[in-house]
């Protein structure tokens, strides 16, 4: 799983390369015409096109005879009961194409994720840095401290706060300079290293460093993995989250790239020949 | 390993598989991960989306419910008189259905259905117009009057300028005003379709009383009138050509004909197993240059059973023998404007050489390029519960049959495929129509006898030597089985509130011989052809106007050259009575000396049996043809040809262009009516009369179920 996901984050870093220093919704825009790309042809052979076609013809059918028929009331319900039937029929139909294609579609959002859902510190700015414990040996039981040492560029700001009995961990450090740094956890049973970016573009970011596993690597390409002897549960740098200014709303990565897949996919489906 | 073994590996690997799926799904933290793509995104907001519409409908239909009623019952006219007891009235028209072959089928016990029809109520021979033919007489039975009020006298009318034929049933006229840009010459405005029947449907009337009606396929109802109900067109409304119907003949047979009668040949060329050609279109009406427009048609042969057809981008597999369903053909006359139509191909052979039929292009029901219901979102309606289906007038391609172009099989399976699409939508119309009424005009028992009646005689000349004679023999009787059957499913749906009318605007008899009476009027001195010719082209091609008296086109009328109404008549209004009186005398009993028979039964003064606003535009005179005739093939279209009287030798057989008083069609009713000899203008009156409703003065018919009010009248 950690050679996927290597391998997935070459893949999408090379993709998003020339987008780092530009406006967000440049990447998002190339990433979900991509995305619609990939998924149009892909959902064209799975789904099945004709029980599409007819289940989306009959709820529009039932539609119209609502107002072809609208004196008589019992026309009326049955046509409100049918196109029920149909728009359930209809998501059925999806069924198949959404379990397939789920896997590609959870790839791309999470590694899209790890770019726009935070952006790195800016010089100046600090973020918190939180650390949670096993809860078997804790040090806390042990009495034993968690220091931490921060590489030039950054700066803690603040002593350890201990909470939940010992078990969480929170300190505040400030980004001096751009660049990319490390903090040093040092615990008895050894050191852990976690990385802080600092810059003005965009960048592979995961705000939980997690100890591996399939699962959690999936879903935090960002960050390497704790080792597996550490009493270090996670180290979470809290990024702030990216704000994309969209005509001076600010509105959440996500939002964005479901628009724009919907709208590349609503401009592709004829020439792909798709229904959806 | 044995099968066990990788059986339980299989399953656990699904089960993994199935287990990562759902620790995924299941991990997922908030919308992020909910989003799966477009495809599912669209799914998602489109349900949403029709939820949202149809809760909104739900509401307002409850919440303006009461209201529509109190506005309605305060605008609709209150009906005179309700003993009748009637909520609905359904009327199925059997077009052609004959009254002697019905009686006959009845007697042999054939047709159960009908006969029950007939021991319950009523069963008599239905009175036609004059001329006996369909738009003629469907119009008589949609007004109420007779051709001289409703203005169609045979599907040609003739231009008083040109002498040339026009369609009598509508007009399409482009928008006077264009803008031109370049190459282009847009119309500004839209084109006027004006259909050329007058008269009011008696559908109209029942509206205004705010009477709810299904009208299906009625004949001369293009382009669809607003009614208070739905209205989809039938008999007369084009393919996308413009024309009454044009199919389209591929053939790489160089030894074929070029010419076809009611069609296009192509003629193609395969390279490497590979065609290139067109699909012809409706002519660009926005290009300076005009032209036709045309789709690209690539068929790429695939062994000796089936061809691969890519129209635009579209591909799709043809089996030899087998007719493709509905494709959809979008045209581009350009600046991005669409015209859709609908088609179907049949591959009838591939070697030695291939041979492909394309049907005339229907209008698109789905997203129609003219009005060929009311309200327009009907048509799109039944498209979209039942699929694509044949939307022109004259769907069943006889020209086809009679050109050779498809055979006998291929015909009926056409034409019962048009058939079973009409009764889908009927029924669905009646299931609708539970109060009002409920109109369907079925063309399949017309068609099909126009194209096998020659196989009912053993001496008609079309008959191919006996050819096929025992195959196709029963096709006449088993069409109307079908049909008997559709009435006992018609009779299951009813209740006895409910009246049911079977009708055919006609019969049917053999068509045998043709008579031009072109050349007899030629050869009497009637009518002169230039530089001394002795045949004339089709549309008079040859004709002295300067000297012609007397000339006929279309099936059963001769016109007077009259002067003042026609461009270069030449017979005043004195000498036109006199002449008819002539041409009568002389015609009527008209002998055929070739076979023994009189050709010609009764010749009828138009003036003797119409007196209505729009008689100038009938013909003059009326030919009453005897039985086994009618007029030729070349009278028809205005030819002059080199015989007077012909053996009729193509597949269309039967005809009923003759003497209307040997051609009633059928009149059953759940009800006894009055009249022993209903006329089918009698019709409308009728269902007036059964809603309650006031009978309009100018309605020549009467009606045959008259209430308690009306008979103390």
């Amino acid at each position: 799983m950690i050679d996927i996901n290597s391998i997935l984050n070459f893949i999408f870093d090379a993709f998003f390369n020339p987008f780092d220093s530009l406006h967000p919704i440049y990447g998002l825009g190339a990433i979900s015409l991509l995305t619609t790309l990939i998924v149009l042809p892909v959902f064209r052979y799975i789904s099945n096109q004709e029980g599409i076609k007819r289940a989306k013809d009959r709820i529009i059918g039932h539609l119209l005879e609502v107002r072809l028929f609208n004196d008589d009331l019992r026309i009326f319900l049955l046509a409100q009961k049918n196109i029920l039937k149909y728009n359930l029929i209809y998501l059925g139909y999806m069924l198949k194409p959404l379990m397939i294609m789920i896997i590609p579609i959870m790839i791309i959002i999470i590694q899209t994720g790890a770019r726009y859902e935070y952006r790195p510190l800016h010089p100046g700015e600090a973020a918190i840095v939180k650390v949670i414990l096993g809860t078997k040996g804790t040090l806390s039981e042990k009495g034993s401290k968690v220091v931490l040492t921060a590489s030039k560029g950054l700066k803690l700001e603040t002593p350890s706060l201990r909470v939940d009995g010992g078990r969480e961990m929170y300190w505040r450090v400030k980004a001096e300079r751009e660049g990319e740094f490390d903090l040093l956890f040092q615990v008895p049973d050894g050191e852990v290293k976690r990385r802080v970016v600092v810059k003005n573009k965009v960048a592979r970011l995961s705000s939980l460093m997690l100890k591996g596993g399939i699962i959690n690597s999936f879903f935090h390409p960002g960050e390497p993995f704790l080792p597996e002897s550490t009493t270090i549960e996670s180290i979470e740098v809290k990024y702030p989250p990216m704000k994309v200014s969209v005509f001076g709303w600010n509105i959440h990565w996500l939002v964005i790239f479901f628009v724009l897949t919907l709208a590349f996919g609503f401009l592709l489906m004829r020439p792909f020949n798709v229904r959806i | 390993m044995n099968i066990k073994t990788i059986q339980s590996i299989r399953l656990d690997r699904k089960l993994q598989f199935l287990l990562l799926f759902l620790i995924i799904y299941f991990r997922s933290e908030g919308i992020a991960e909910a989003y799966i793509g477009p495809g599912a995104g669209f799914a998602f907001i489109s349900s949403f989306f029709i939820l949202l519409v149809t809760f909104f409908l739900a509401i307002m239909t409850i919440l303006f419910w009461p209201l529509r009623l109190i506005v309605k019952a305060f605008k609709k006219k209150r009906p005179a008189n309700m003993n009748h007891g009637v909520e609905c009235v359904v009327i199925v028209g059997l077009d052609g259905m004959d009254p002697d072959l019905t009686t006959q089928y009845m007697e042999e016990g054939k047709l159960p259905n009908l006969s029950k029809l007939s021991e319950s109520g009523t069963f008599s021979k239905l009175k036609t117009t004059l001329p006996a033919m369909s738009p003629v007489a469907w119009s008589s039975f949609i007004t109420g009057v007779d051709p001289s009020r409703h203005n169609i006298f045979d599907f040609l009318n003739r231009n008083f300028q040109t002498y040339l034929p026009e369609l009598s049933s509508t007009k399409i006229e482009r928008s006077p005003r264009t803008l031109s840009m370049g190459k282009y010459s847009i119309p500004i405005g839209k084109p006027k379709i004006k259909l050329l029947r007058k008269g009011r449907p008696f559908w109209n009337i029942l509206s205004e009383y705010g009477i709810f009606s299904s009208i299906l396929r009625v004949p001369m109802t293009f382009p669809a009138e607003k009614v208070n109900g739905v209205l989809l067109s039938g008999m007369c409304v084009p393919d996308l050509k413009g024309t009454q119907g044009t199919f389209t003949y591929y053939t790489s047979n160089g030894d074929s004909t070029g010419k076809r009668t009611g069609g296009v040949q192509i003629p193609v060329t395969i390279e490497e197993a590979r065609i290139k050609t067109y699909i012809p279109g409706p002519d660009n009406n926005i290009l300076k240059k005009g032209g036709e427009t045309q789709i690209p048609l690539e068929i790429t042969i695939k062994g000796d059973e089936e061809a691969e057809l890519k129209i635009s981008k579209e591909k799709f597999v043809l089996k030899k023998g087998l007719f493709s369903g509905w494709i959809t053909v979008t045209f581009r006359p350009g600046l991005n404007i669409k015209i859709r139509g609908i088609c179907r191909f049949f591959i009838k052979q591939i070697k030695p050489c291939f041979e492909m039929y394309m049907t005339p292009i229907n209008i698109d029901p789905g997203k129609p390029a003219l009005p060929i219901s009311s309200p327009i979102s009907y048509s799109i309606y039944l498209s979209k519960m039942m699929g694509s289906y044949a939307t022109l007038g004259l769907a069943e391609d006889t020209w086809a049959l009679n050109e050779r172009v498809i055979d006998e099989e291929i015909f009926l399976e056409q034409a019962y495929k048009y058939h079973h699409e009409r009764e889908e939508m009927f029924f669905d119309a009646l299931d609708k129509t539970r109060k009002g009424l409920c109109v369907c005009v079925f063309d399949a028992t017309d068609r099909i006898q126009h194209m096998f009646m020659r196989f009912m005689s053993d001496d008609h000349p079309a008959n191919n030597d006996g050819v096929d004679l025992a195959k196709y023999k029963g096709v006449i009787e088993d069409l109307y089985k079908r049909m008997d059957c559709l009435i006992g499913k018609v009779m299951e749906k009813i209740d006895d509130k409910t009246i049911l009318m079977v009708i055919s605007d006609h019969g049917f008899k053999p068509f045998k011989r043709g008579v031009n009476l072109n050349t007899w009027l030629y050869r009497n001195g009637y009518l002169c052809l230039k530089d001394g010719s002795e045949i004339g082209g089709e549309w008079f091609h040859d004709v002295d106007w300067n000297k012609t008296k007397a000339y006929t086109f279309g099936l059963s009328g001769i016109y007077i050259n009259e002067k003042g109404r026609e461009s270069k008549g030449i017979i005043s209004l004195e000498e036109k009575e006199e002449l008819k009186k002539e041409l009568i005398s002389k015609l009527q009993e008209l002998m055929d000396y070739d076979i023994g028979e009189v050709a010609i039964r009764r010749v009828f003064d138009s003036t003797d049996y119409f007196d209505g606003p729009y008689m100038e535009n009938g013909p003059d005179l009326i030919i009453g043809y005897n039985e086994g005739y009618r007029a030729s093939w070349g009278a028809a279209v205005g030819r002059v040809d080199k015989e007077i009287f012909e053996d009729n030798t193509k597949s269309w057989s039967g005809d009923h262009c003759i003497d209307p008083q040997l051609v009633p069609g059928v009149f059953f009713c759940n009800r006894k009516v009055v009249s022993d000899t209903p006329h089918i203008r009698d019709i409308a009156p009728t269902v007036l009369e059964l809603f309650g409703t006031n009978i309009p003065p100018y309605m020549s018919g009467k009606s045959l179920i008259p209430s308690k009010r009306t008979e103390k009248d």
